[in-house]
């Protein structure tokens, strides 16, 4: 069975997806697939989650489809019971302003040779020759 | 009466291939049915949805956690998943909002998933709910078929088990 070059679901989402629900799909698929690893990593079950956080199971159930939204709040008690981040910030860049100063072509110095000295050699040279 | 319908593969991703159903010669099938109806009405539900069958195709996998169980007489499931008693949630114009739009499906297993029809549901029980009813029903008959299909060997997965095979001939009856 061969499956279709474009497919329909490609074909709407590039026509009228909105990057903001692609993104938050994105994200909170993430998380959620983070906490199962963090969970399995541990040998927990959800309903470990749950008795940890003094929640319902139910309510981990939900946070674990990829549905939930979680607020920073949710989050960080999550990282907190399970002992390692979930979200990693990337630290603030520090930049350092540095001023190149680029030398301005210096015009070239004919000075020299409109001297009286290098006139005079040159008709010094004149006369040798 | 006997219902005669065929198989045809609609997207392969890295981690997912789906497929969906043709019924009595349609040349539409029943998830292209689903999008053209809601890409007006429910754009941005039909939107978060499409998205999630993309992401998970790409990245995670049909994982038995990422649908809910929409079983009647057969292990049919839904999209967008959900907690017990929970609506599953979307965001629309930056508010968060329940996503009562279905899209029933048969998770065959973690790589392939049968992709059906659906429709915004607005009782508690999908029985109950004039929209989605027949929807529910016919994805449960299918999902029947399908099972009996697979357990007669009508369909056949490939050696990994991320696609599945029937002849071209093959007419699912439900």
């Amino acid at each position: 069975m061969k499956f279709p070059k474009n497919n329909i679901i490609d074909t709407w989402l590039n026509e009228n997806g909105s990057p903001e629900i692609a993104k938050l799909v994105e994200k909170n698929l993430a998380i959620a697939n983070k906490i199962q690893e963090l969970l399995k990593d541990r040998g927990l079950k959800p309903a470990d989650l749950a008795r940890l956080l003094d929640k319902k199971p139910s309510e981990i159930s939900k946070w674990l489809t990829g549905t939930h939204t979680f607020t920073t709040k949710t989050i960080t008690k999550i990282e907190t019971v399970l002992g390692e981040d979930i979200i990693h910030i990337e630290a603030q860049k520090e930049y350092v302003y540095l001023k190149i100063h680029v030398a301005e072509e210096e015009q070239e110095d004919t000075l020299f040779e409109n001297s009286e000295v290098f006139s005079v050699e040159s008709s010094l040279d004149k006369k040798v020759s | 009466m006997n219902t005669f319908a065929r198989i045809v593969p609609i997207a392969k991703y890295n981690k997912v291939s789906y497929y969906s159903i043709c019924i009595d010669g349609s040349e539409n099938s029943l998830f292209n049915e689903f999008v053209m109806r809601h890409s007006i009405a429910n754009k941005e539900k039909l939107n978060h949805i499409l998205e999630w069958l993309k992401q998970i195709g790409n990245k995670y996998g049909a994982q038995q956690h990422l649908f809910r169980s929409e079983a009647e007489f057969a292990d049919a499931s839904a999209l967008p998943p959900t907690g017990i008693k929970r609506e599953p949630n979307y965001t629309e114009y930056g508010k968060i909002k329940a996503n009562n739009l279905r899209l029933y499906c048969l998770r065959a297993n973690q790589h392939v998933v049968f992709l059906f029809d659906g429709d915004i549901k607005t009782t508690h029980l999908a029985q109950d709910c004039p929209n989605v009813r027949d929807y529910f029903k016919k994805a449960n008959q299918l999902t029947k078929a399908i099972d009996k299909a697979f357990i007669s060997k009508q369909i056949a997965w490939n050696d990994d088990c991320t696609e599945i095979d029937c002849g071209e001939d093959f007419k699912l009856q439900f």
